[in-house]
């Protein structure tokens, strides 16, 4: 089968088609023309030949004039024997005016012998001689030619013999008959090369003809071949199919196709007007209804935004409960201080209380035994209370004391900052000091294995809603924390660039998906457990931080870990007004 | 042409004023260039001999031409010369003799006519040049030219040239002649080979049946093959083939039939100035046919 499928593609292709008629013709044309060149040569080439004879015979006729005239047949021998000095000349002969055969020499036996032999056909001959002044004909292997041998008799006047009369009309009488046998063996040969000349002529001819037609009907076929390749490849006509009848199938439907369309034009025109008016008015229901439903969505636009503010309020108290959470272990540990110590300094109170006691009425005891003895007991008092140290306990314990106080004081200084944001107005504040303020309030739990690396460059002071920075990095913050599930590293970066704080932020958490790192910044959203987290904390944080006119990053890889990286101005070029709530 | 002619002879005369002017017509047979030529030399001369005189001498001697191949009838010929009543006819050519023979009042001159005894026979109004070369005169040249040539070839006509073969041998009993008759112009070329290996030239004769113009070739194909130079007799022949020709002089001839006109002119009555042979002769050698034959031409006189 498939040795059978180039044959069916070459009656397929058009391109083959026109190939092979413009081949044909060319073909046919050729041997036409071949033909007619080797009629005209061999035509041409005989009439060279047949006038050559006759040349030939008209000299041998004008050289033997005067043998014949005076049938001396020694003057014969010159001019018939330069005669049949040429090749192809075989019998020269020469006849007087009555028949009678003066001269005759030939190179090899021939046909002129049977006319000879033929006294009726040689008068005819002659008569025709004399009447057509030449006579030639072709046997099968050789040329005959005649040519009539005259002689000049003029009436010469014997003042002809002293002048040139040219007014003397040159009479000439018929005194014999010259005739000449020219082989035809060159003549075949020359027929033979004309033969083989043309047809190399030809052949070469045909090969260009052929090559020329290939490449011109390839040249100029390729729009149509490539019209007919889409055509196939849209219809996916099995390409099997007759290249000429796809097209003018492909053509055919086209124009039906055409005649169809323009139907339904003048269809659609003829409704058109109707369809306009049906379409208009339901156009301006659809008009009033898109009111309707713009009014129900700028409700519930509104209603969303009050649910929004509910919201956000209600992250700020689970905020502020976080908060409260971690200010109550932070002053509960720094009470502890002071409550821990209190006990000790109630015993040690206790003990000098006792000493104290002993003392009472010493003064009033004489030197003796008595005074010994009160004086023993005194030292073993002193033994059992370690008197010696009491004293270096007690500065201890009121340094503790000290420092739970301190503790709590700054505690509730920095509540103080965070708490005070509502009334807050933009100030020069120090970045540093506003992230150092703000990691305290991170779950204590969540940093108990997580080291806090600060690496602060320098940085101008910025001028910003310090309470709200500081809950952005605090919100930031937290959220590595809860990341690193108590085990990590959490680095804070500071440096100062082009007129902006940058801060990142880098945890060595559990990272954020690829797909979802886009809408951390959404408000609720979250991949935390409820109860957890509410998905505020980073939406707040970026409305903040649009609010200084900053930016906020977000890089992570899951795995390894998150940065975040705040991007301050020095100094907002405006104040935006305060976020309400 | 001739009237610029005609004028510089005017001019040429215009003081001479002393003979009188003669009415002559020249009658032709035709108008090539011998007849020209012959009949310039001859009014030339004729004008040199009588100067003309008189009345007519503003136009000196009237020469009117009869031209045959234009009036071609004999008797019109004869009533126009008899309306013009010349002092002499001059006829060039045998048709222009045969056409005023009949006129015997007026002296007739005639050039240019071969045998013209045949014609005029006893006339005595008719004299003039005849047209043929003296035997002696050709010989004379032959021995100037060629002097080691002894034996002539000739192929001759009883009836016509027996006379020339007579008057040779008369003439010249230093060279020997081969003289063979041809009874017919067919005979010619088998005479010739007769001829072969016998003889230093071939003499051709002005005879119509040995030296038809059409067996011509065969005398100068015979010269060629056996390097036998021909003689000939005009210039017509050189063309041909012929080595020598010794030929008249037309000038001369021209001039010799005015010298006979002026006599008669002068009063000499016709039969006093007798028919003439040629004085002169012009000899020709053709260069390239002597040089092909391999002759030795001792020398040419000057023209
Ligand atoms: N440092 C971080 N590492 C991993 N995930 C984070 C980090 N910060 C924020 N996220 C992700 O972003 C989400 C949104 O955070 P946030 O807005 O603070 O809401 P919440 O903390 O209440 O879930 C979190 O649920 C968490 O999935
Ligand atoms: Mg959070």
């Amino acid at each position: 089968m498939n040795r059978w499928r180039p044959f069916h593609r070459i009656r397929e292709s058009f391109v083959a088609k026109i190939s092979i008629t413009l081949i044909s013709v060319v073909i046919v044309l050729a041997f036409l023309f071949d033909l007619m060149l080797i009629r005209l040569q061999q035509k041409a080439y005989e009439d060279e030949n047949i006038k050559h004879g006759l040349s030939l015979v008209r000299l041998l006729a004008q050289s033997v004039r005067i043998a014949v005239f005076s049938e001396n047949n020694q003057d014969f021998i010159m001019p018939v024997n330069s005669i049949l000095g040429h090749d192809d000349v075989v019998e020269a002969d020469i006849f007087n005016n009555e028949g009678v055969m003066l001269f005759s020499r030939k190179k090899q036996e021939n046909s002129l012998a049977q006319i000879l032999d033929n006294p009726e056909h040689l008068a005819s001959i002659f008569k025709n001689i004399k009447e057509a002044g030449e006579m030639h004909w072709q046997t099968p292997n050789s040329f005959i030619f005649w040519w009539p041998v005259y002689f000049n008799t003029s009436t010469s006047s014997d003042e002809s013999l002293y002048f040139e009369m040219d007014d003397e009309p040159p009479a000439r009488e018929l005194i014999g008959y010259a005739a000449l046998v020219i082989s035809k063996q060159s003549f075949s040969e020359g027929v033979r090369n004309i033969l083989i000349n043309t047809g190399f002529i030809v052949v070469c001819f045909l090969a260009v003809g052929i090559f020329m037609s290939f490449v011109v009907v390839r040249r100029m076929t390729r729009p149509l071949s490539n019209i007919l390749q889409k055509v196939k490849e849209n219809t996916g006509s099995a390409g099997m199919r007759d290249d000429l009848s796809l097209l003018s199938e492909t053509y055919g439907g086209m124009i039906q196709e055409l005649e169809q369309s323009f139907e339904t034009i003048k269809e659609l025109k003829d409704g058109l007007e109707v369809k306009v008016a049906e379409r208009t008015r339901e156009l301006s229901d659809r008009q009033t209804q898109l009111e309707k439903a713009n009014l129900k969505l700028s409700e519930t636009l509104a209603k969303l935004q009050e649910a929004q503010q509910q919201l956000v309020q209600s992250e700020k108290m689970a905020a502020m409960g976080q908060m409260v959470a971690g200010v109550a272990h932070e002053i509960n540990n720094s009470v502890n201080f002071i409550s821990g110590a209190l006990p000790s300094v109630k015993r040690l109170l206790g003990d000098i209380k006792e000493l104290l006691a002993g003392y009472e009425g010493f003064e009033q005891i004489p030197n003796g035994d008595e005074r010994s003895r009160k004086i023993e007991a005194i030292h073993a008092l002193k033994n059992e209370i370690e008197f010696a140290d009491i004293f270096a306990t007690f500065e201890q314990l009121l340094a503790n004391i000290e420092e739970g106080t301190t503790r709590t004081t700054r505690i509730i200084k920095d509540l103080k900052i965070f708490t005070r944001q509502g009334a807050e107005k933009f100030k020069q504040a120090d970045i540093h000091s506003i992230i150092d303020s703000s990691i305290p309030f991170i779950d204590s739990k969540l940093l108990k294995g997580v080291e806090i690396r600060k690496e602060f460059g320098d940085i101008q002071p910025v001028n910003c809603l310090a309470g709200r920075i500081s809950q952005v990095f605090l919100n930031i913050m937290q959220n590595a924390a809860q990341a690193m599930n108590g085990k990590g590293t959490l680095t804070i970066r500071t440096w100062q660039e082009n007129g902006q704080a940058h801060v990142s932020l880098t945890d060595t958490g559990c990272g954020i998906e690829k797909d979802l790192i886009n809408r951390v910044f959404d408000p609720f959203f979250t991949t935390k457990e409820v109860g957890k987290g509410s998905g505020l904390g980073l939406g707040i944080s970026y409305d903040i931080i649009k609010q200084h006119s900053g930016r906020i990053n977000v890089a992570s890889v899951v795995g390894q870990g998150t940065v975040f990286e705040v991007i301050l101005p020095l100094s907002p070029p405006v104040f935006p007004p305060t976020m309400k709530g | 042409m001739k009237k610029t002619l005609f004028l510089i002879i005017l001019i040429l005369l215009a003081g001479v004023r002393t003979a009188m002017a003669y009415d002559i017509v020249v009658v032709k047979s035709g108008n090539e260039m011998p007849m020209a030529q012959v009949c310039q030399a001859f009014s030339d001369k004729l004008v040199h001999l009588l100067p003309a005189r008189g009345i007519k001498s503003i136009e000196p001697h009237r020469f009117r031409e009869i031209d045959l191949s234009q009036s071609p009838t004999k008797s019109v010929v004869e009533l126009q010369i008899r309306d013009l009543r010349p002092d002499l006819i001059l006829t060039m050519g045998r048709n222009a003799l045969l056409a005023v023979r009949d006129i015997r009042e007026i002296p007739i001159v005639y050039l240019l006519v071969v045998a013209p005894e045949i014609i005029t026979q006893d006339r005595d109004n008719i004299t003039g040049v005849k047209l043929e070369i003296p035997v002696r005169l050709q010989f004379d040249e032959l021995r100037r030219l060629l002097p080691q040539v002894r034996r002539i070839g000739v192929i001759y006509n009883t009836a016509h040239s027996a006379m020339e073969i007579q008057e040779a041998r008369r003439d010249r009993p230093d060279l020997q002649f081969v003289a063979l008759n041809a009874q017919s112009t067919r005979e010619v070329p088998s005479l010739l080979e007769e001829l072969r290996g016998k003889v230093d030239l071939i003499w051709l004769l002005p005879d119509i049946i040995v030296t038809n113009p059409q067996i011509l070739e065969s005398y100068f194909l015979f010269s060629f093959k056996n390097k036998v130079p021909v003689l000939a007799f005009s210039e017509k022949y050189l063309k041909s083939g012929a080595a020598i020709v010794v030929t008249f002089d037309l000038e001369a001839m021209g001039e010799q039939a005015a010298a006979m006109a002026a006599h008669i002119l002068l009063g000499t009555s016709v039969s006093g100035v007798p028919p003439a042979e040629i004085s002169r002769v012009k000899t020709i050698v053709n260069q390239t046919v002597a040089r092909k034959l391999q002759l030795t031409v001792t020398e040419e006189r000057p023209q």
